[in-house]
């Protein structure tokens, strides 16, 4: 913010004035986003140590590192199409998940956050809500939001014999190809419980959570370009 | 020339048509000098046919000869697209054997062409001829109005029953008067003649760019696509509190600051709060400041008064000569608005005339059921009266209500560095689809869903070319009502990082406009009786420091 004197001319506080009241109004306006995108006061506005404190040292190396390009090069996490948060505690998770949202949020970006288990319920039912929305409808506006933050994604989610997987690759294939970041926190690895409990039926499991999901969910997804992984320290 | 009119027969057929000896001596002196305006310059002559300068007996010429010579000026044209030589008029006047039943004699062909030459040299500069047609086209509204009574008046006079139908006669011969209409614009311009001209206007575009005949917005987005230039009509349109009229009074005020003429109608808003919401975006107060009066948190403290103060004096300096604002009631003729500018247009030149907006002027037509012709018809007028004065003419519209839920729901999905979700068309549009068919550019603004808005989307619903179409994307600040071109682009996020991120910073602070006057300093610390300002405090400081390091230099 540039400082205005009282002695500044009309043509000096002017322009100091321009500056000041856009940059304030996009601060302004960076808070109501995170409002409306259902960001809690409480993990609201968490800044680059509190997030960098969060994060598991031994499988980032350096999370210095992974925190300034989180803060310092926003636009650079922008073209991530999945932000990846795992290990440990849910609300640490949780924690992290809001930082990411919130900073991407700040880039003149508008978004969602939602439990992976109520949007997984939502696409698995068939009729109308009692709000008259329909599980097309909810695909619909999931797609559009620039940012998607789904939080604590398990194989409990996705009931079998439903066809819930083909909904979320719709969101999440449309949101690949658009280059929209989906940030998504997991509990634990979709694909170590596709080997645990199916082995040789994953195509089962692809539908009950999707290709994109899977991929998501794999416990190793660095070497994609399109993932961006962040693992969140166990307490103690 | 008095010593030829009793030479050529035809004259005497024709009859004094008022008698005015003034205005005959008017017309005497001023119609050789049309027409020799129209003997030497083709441009003037294409004007007064496009005019429609009647050349027949009960044309307007006053006097026969003139009238002769214009009717032959006339059909030389008509035929060869030219002017008429000496030597054209030599041959027509040796072939023309009869004029209608009169029959020419050789004297006749003489005091023709003898007329022609005196015509010819009177040498009348052409500066004159706008002012010539007009008195020539006003003594034929006169004469045509007086047939009128003449031949009407004594009916009436002598009535003594249907005298509703004899005055309904008479108001629609008035109704019928030729030429009467001032709004008529017509104008042709061959391939052939032009390409001269085209020739000349490529060089000039391509050595003076900055020759360009139009009148820059302000705003640097806008003014890349859009062309509002002297005669073209602009609509903007958008939703209820939609932002237009700040989108309109910001290029309003831009065009007045650049030194254009400008001239604001507004009809929903009463002049005087008007000017104080642009006094208030030239201080960059908020504008609820100044509602809220007093000194107090919300009102208008020392900093914001003197702002205030600073800025009318500056806008009395600078801007009151290029804005003028005119107020009128919702229902206002346009016949009236364009009398009320008509009377500023006497006083000094218009270069852009705003209107705000369409929809609440009142109709002059009436065709039932269909209001939507008749707003058309209150555009059509606008178009013309702008398009004849050479004004920039921006007009407002309302977007159709049905689509105005759509379209906001679009805005939510819209983002900087995306707005493509935006899109309205000329179907969104409110009223009759001619108002923007007629435009030369149709704008239509939405803000986005930030709570205030701090975007404007303007889609470029009416484009002459592709390069129009699509969506501009323009900072807003509804506070002050400011609209201005995106100076943050989403890398330019420090300075707005560094008040989300800073703990000290409360949301409270974020909301409040004492953060605007810069690190540690606030509203209260630039009150008058506050000495203590933070660069003050600061120098104050920094002088007790160093008086302190002296001391202990001294001490050592």
């Amino acid at each position: 913010m540039q400082k205005i004197n009282k002695t500044d001319s009309l043509e000096e506080y002017q322009k100091k004035m321009n500056h000041n009241r856009r940059v304030l109004a996009q601060a302004q306006a960076a808070l109501q986003r995170a409002k409306s995108a259902g960001i809690p006061d409480k993990y609201m506005r968490i800044n680059q140590p509190s997030f960098e404190s969060l994060l598991d040292k031994y499988y980032h190396k350096d999370p210095e590192k992974v925190a300034d390009f989180i803060y310092k090069k926003p636009l650079a996490l922008l073209r991530k199409e999945f932000i990846i948060i795992d290990g440990g505690e849910a609300i640490d998770r949780k924690k992290a998940a809001f930082a990411i949202f919130f900073r991407l949020i700040s880039c003149d970006k508008n978004g969602i956050n939602m439990i992976n288990s109520e949007l997984a319920h939502k696409l698995q039912t068939l009729n109308r809500s009692e709000s008259g929305e329909h599980r097309n409808d909810t695909t619909e506006s999931m797609r559009h939001y620039d940012l998607l933050l789904l939080f604590e994604a398990q194989m409990g989610d996705f009931t079998h014999g439903f066809d819930t997987g083909r909904f979320y690759d719709e969101i999440l294939g449309y949101r690949d190809d658009q280059v929209k970041p989906t940030i998504i926190t997991f509990a634990n690895a979709l694909s170590s419980s596709v080997v645990s409990e199916t082995a040789d039926n994953s195509w089962v499991d692809q539908t009950r959570y999707g290709q994109y999901m899977g991929l998501a969910g794999q416990s190793d997804s660095r070497k994609d370009a399109r993932f961006f992984r962040v693992r969140v320290k166990k307490n103690g | 020339m008095d010593n030829y009119d009793d030479v050529l027969e035809i004259e005497k057929s024709f009859n004094v048509r008022l008698n005015n000896e003034d205005l005959k001596a008017l017309a005497k002196k001023e119609e050789p000098r049309f027409l020799s305006i129209l003997l030497r310059d083709k441009d003037c002559l294409m004007d007064a046919i496009a005019f429609n300068i009647q050349a027949g007996d009960e044309g307007h010429f006053w006097l026969p000869k003139p009238r002769f010579l214009f009717m032959v000026i006339k059909e030389y044209y008509t035929k060869y697209n030219e002017i008429l030589t000496r030597t054209a008029m030599e041959s027509i006047m040796d072939s023309l054997s009869s004029l209608g039943k009169i029959k020419i004699n050789d004297d006749e062909r003489i005091a023709a062409r003898m007329y022609y030459d005196e015509v010819y040299s009177l040498q009348s500069p052409i500066e004159d001829y706008d002012l010539l047609r007009e008195h020539i086209n006003n003594r034929y509204l006169q004469w045509q109005a007086f047939d009128i009574m003449k031949s009407e008046m004594e009916g009436l006079v002598k009535a003594t029953s249907g005298q509703d139908k004899k005055i309904k006669k008479i108001q629609e011969r008035f109704a019928a008067i030729d030429n009467m209409e001032s709004d008529s614009y017509c104008g042709s311009l061959g391939m052939v003649e032009a390409m001269p001209k085209m020739r000349e206007y490529i060089t000039d575009r391509r050595d003076h760019p900055e020759n360009e005949p139009r009148i820059p917005t302000g705003i640097r987005a806008l003014d890349k696509i859009y062309y509002l230039s002297p005669g073209s009509y602009t609509v903007i349109a958008g939703m209820i509190n939609g932002g237009k009229t700040t989108l309109m009074f910001n290029i309003g005020m831009n065009m007045a600051r650049a030194g254009y003429n400008v001239v604001y109608i507004s009809i929903e808003k009463e002049a005087f709060p008007f000017l104080i919401r642009l006094t208030a975006l030239h201080a960059m107060v908020d504008y609820n400041r100044i509602k809220a009066g007093g000194k107090g948190e919300h009102g208008l403290s020392d900093i914001y008064y003197d702002k205030l103060i600073e800025a009318t004096i500056d806008l009395e300096k600078k801007i009151k000569p290029n804005f003028d604002c005119i107020q009128a009631v919702p229902g206002t003729k346009m016949t009236k608005l364009i009398a009320e500018v008509e009377k500023i247009k006497a006083r000094k030149k218009i270069d852009v005339l705003i209107v705000d907006y369409l929809g609440v002027i009142g109709f002059e037509t009436n065709h039932p059921g269909r209001p939507d012709l008749d707003e058309a018809m209150v555009s059509k007028r606008l178009q013309a009266y702008g398009k004849i004065n050479r004004f920039v003419t921006i007009a407002g519209s309302q977007l159709k209500t049905p689509s105005v839920k759509e379209i906001r729901n679009k805005a939510k999905k819209a983002t900087v560095d995306d707005p493509s979700s935006i899109e309205i068309n000329t179907e969104d549009l409110a009223g009759s689809k001619m108002i923007i068919a007629d435009a030369d550019n149709g704008l239509s603004a939405v803000l986005n869903s930030d709570s205030p808005p701090t975007k404007m989307f303007v889609y470029g619903t009416k484009a002459r070319d592709d390069a129009s179409r699509g969506c501009v994307v323009l900072d807003f600040d509804g506070r002050i009502g400011m609209i201005s071109d995106p100076e943050f682009e989403s890398s330019h996020i420090t300075e707005v990082d560094s008040l989300l991120y800073d703990e000290q910073v409360t949301e409270a602070d974020l909301m409040s406009d004492d953060g605007l006057f810069g690190d540690d300093n606030s509203i209260s610390a630039l009150n008058d009786d506050d000495f203590n300002f933070a660069e003050d405090k600061n120098t104050i400081n920094e002088a007790k420091e160093g008086f302190i390091d002296d001391k202990d230099i001294f001490d050592e």
